[in-house]
């Protein structure tokens, strides 16, 4: 348990709410992928997008972030990765919630499928572009902090969203479940070893 | 005080009810202080897990929760013909959209909602009080099932309706959570009966019920299992009774209404019932000293009361609601004969929970369907089964089952003798079994063939939660009297840390 709680995890700041339940495409050979209205939350130091290697280690990827003509955030990430997603770290670490334009040029040495949702719809958003050209739809991307944090030092976060969406509301939710497991835990084992005796 | 001297003085009108209230409080009064603390820990762990997961993504918890609704604001079940088309209320569905429900479910890396713009939202919403009475109630997972969960649920809907439906859904789940603390009870009184030797065991066995986070996670939610479980875990205990005990008429009138209750819960029970009327028979022959027609007189009651209340309610489903007998041939249970044939189910079962045979036509995705659907679920897969650990975790998860498994038997082997005497009773047990896999297999199939989806969950097979605690019972006396509470110390803090590490997974999953 201790182990756990202080184990260090990437925390995300925030995602583009877009769902990587389809493939948008993938890539052959160096490409420059962009998509266009994203919203970086403030405190973000690096940005995961949903790229799955094809079998072999992913390839090397550099991303820019702008705003306009200026330019927000930059980072890269060596080949040899592997997964559904790469994550990238970005500098300078964003304090102020910006909009951004985030391109992601993926290297030569192997492929990669990007996923996403399409933009189907009226009041779809812009679908991201290869070398260009539109997808058929937007990556997901996922904003997390620029140093990983232990469960530990998250708790108090946590402890307030578990009280949203339910009734009743409140950060008192994860204490008053923290204690019922306690008591069930305590109570259990207590009846375990009273009754051995 | 006799009961008899209790019931032979006090005036004509008043001494039944006070003899039915004194025996009541007898029997409770007999139940071991140990079966009370079980109890409890099995309802506060799964008060926790309703705390714990988010509203509405316990599986297919948004159509029970309709169902319920559609019962409180129309005093009817919902329509189970195949031309009946779902429509959420606008309460529900407020609820639904301010949540991100749809969005949520089965996407791990999508969170519940996580700021305080998000719940400002979602009270926007609910502050409208949005209708509560425009709904139906129809959805395919809910509808076809009998009404008596949805119907014991709908005080708790209804004290919360006062307020939004995130209130009701909560005072549903600690309903169910209720009904849990309940099968812990049952299960811990079984082993009692069936395994009598060791009482310290049954505390084990009970404990490792209530510990099971599965187990939790499904009783804290609004779900049918919940009672379904309660009610097959009283039937286990009744029939374990019976051969401990003899099969008395008041034995044979609980078994009765335990099936009725059962029937009315959810169409799997049907899976327990002909090994459960075999047990009766038996237990009437015993009775009596052999088969006789006299034998046969406690079944019979019991089969009556069990029909009663689902005649009524199969009269009811086509003369008032207008809804299909027994609501076993609608929505997920729509059969389908298309391509259906009995060397395809039986090839069907095998791969649902054993594995895919090479060669065959391959129906389940997962190759070892029994390693990696069912004792994968049974070490913990939460959500829209969306939430997982790590595959090393199941791995060592089936390691332990493996070796608990190993232990019983040794224990089973060991006692052979006894075991070779109670034949009867070990068979009643193992056809309910049999029944509840060959009803889950056949849905499934059914399933498969009109979807090609099919496949199960671990909850499906949890009526059986009183024959795994036996399983554990007897795997803590494997060893001998020396090693017995190591072991059962051990079977208990092993079931805890799965629960604990579940229930930080699925926050993790939710709410980081």
């Amino acid at each position: 348990m201790a182990a756990t709680l202080t184990r260090a995890v990437p925390v995300r700041t925030g995602t583009n709410a877009v769902l990587p339940v389809e493939a948008l495409g993938g890539t052959v050979g160096r490409i420059e992928v962009c998509q266009d209205d994203e919203l970086i939350p403030a405190g973000t130091g690096a940005v995961r997008v949903w790229a799955r290697t094809t079998g072999r280690p992913g390839p090397a990827l550099a991303l820019v972030a702008t705003d306009g003509r200026a330019t927000i955030g930059r980072g890269t990430r060596a080949a040899g990765w592997s997964g559904k997603t790469a994550t990238i770290p970005l500098r300078p670490v964003n304090h102020a919630e910006r909009s951004a334009r985030i391109c992601v040029t993926v290297g030569a040495s192997s492929s990669v499928t990007l996923a996403g949702e399409s933009s189907d719809g009226p009041n779809a958003e812009t679908p991201a572009t290869a070398a260009g050209a539109e997808l058929r739809g937007r990556l997901r991307i996922e904003y997390l902090t620029p140093v990983h944090h232990s469960w530990w030092s998250q708790l108090g976060t946590i402890a307030r969203r578990m009280g949203f969406g339910r009734a009743p509301a409140g950060g008192g939710i994860a204490f008053a479940a923290a204690l019922l497991v306690l008591a069930a835990a305590s109570l259990g084992l207590w009846q375990l070893v009273r009754g051995e005796r | 005080m006799s009961t008899s001297a209790a019931t032979s003085t006090p005036p004509s009108g008043v001494a039944p009810r006070q003899g039915a209230g004194r025996r009541l409080a007898d029997v409770v009064r007999r139940i071991p202080a140990a079966a009370w603390v079980c109890a409890a820990v099995g309802a506060l762990n799964c008060v926790a897990w309703s705390l714990i997961t988010p509203a509405f993504q316990v599986p297919d918890e948004p159509d029970h929760y309709a169902y319920v609704e559609q019962l409180a604001t129309a005093g009817r079940p919902p329509a189970n013909d195949a031309a009946a088309i779902s429509r959420v209320s606008s309460s529900e569905q407020a609820a639904l959209v301010g949540l991100g429900t749809e969005r949520v479910q089965f996407h791990e890396y999508v969170p519940s909602i996580t700021t305080p713009a998000q719940q400002a939202a979602l009270l926007d919403r609910l502050r409208t009080h949005p209708s509560r009475n425009d709904g139906n109630g129809v959805s395919l997972a809910g509808s076809p099932q009998p009404p008596l969960y949805y119907a014991l649920q709908v005080p708790a809907y209804a004290v919360g309706s006062i307020d939004s439906p995130l209130v009701s859904l909560q005072l549903m789940r600690l309903f169910s959570a209720l009904l849990g603390g309940v099968t812990v009870l049952c299960v811990f009184l079984f082993l009692r009966e069936a395994l009598p030797a060791h009482p310290w065991t049954w505390t084990v066995g009970a404990l490792g019920v209530a510990f099971q986070p599965l187990f939790g996670f499904i009783s804290g939610g609004v779900n049918p299992d919940a009672l379904l479980f309660a009610t097959a875990a009283a039937l286990f205990l009744c029939l374990a009774r019976g051969f401990r005990r003899g099969l008395t008429t008041r034995l044979a009138i609980a078994s009765g209404a335990l099936i009725a209750a059962g029937l009315l819960t959810k169409l799997n029970f049907a899976g327990l019932l002909p090994g459960a009327l075999a047990g009766l028979v038996v237990l009437g022959a015993r009775s009596e000293g052999g088969w006789s027609v006299r034998a046969l007189r406690r079944p019979a009651i019991a089969l009556g009361v069990a029909a009663v209340p689902f005649v009524a309610m199969v009269l009811a489903n086509v003369l008032l609601w207008d809804r299909d007998p027994t609501g076993a041939t609608t929505g997920v249970f729509r059969p389908s004969t298309d391509g259906a044939s009995l060397g395809g189910g039986l090839g069907y079962l095998v791969q649902l929970y054993l594995a895919h045979v090479p060669g065959t036509v391959r129906r389940i995705p997962e190759s070892v369907a029994l390693r990696d659907v069912w004792v994968r679920g049974f070490v913990g897969w939460y959500g829209w089964v969306d939430t997982a650990f790590r595959s090393w975790v199941y791995t060592l998860g089936a390691g332990v089952l493996g070796v608990l498994a190993a232990l019983a038997g040794v224990s089973l082997v060991r006692a052979r003798a006894v075991a070779r005497r109670r034949l009867p009773e070990l068979l009643v047990y193992a056809t309910m079994a049999g029944g509840l896999l060959v009803v889950v297999g056949v849905n499934s199939y059914n399933l498969w063939l009109q979807h090609a989806g099919g496949g199960g969950q671990t909850r499906y097979l949890f009526p059986l939660l009183a024959l795994y605690a036996a399983v554990l019972v007897l795997a803590t006396r494997a060893a001998g009297r020396r090693w017995t509470p190591v072991i059962g110390i051990a079977i208990v803090l092993l079931t805890l840390a799965d629960d604990v590490f579940s229930q930080l997974l699925v926050i993790a999953r939710y709410y980081a």
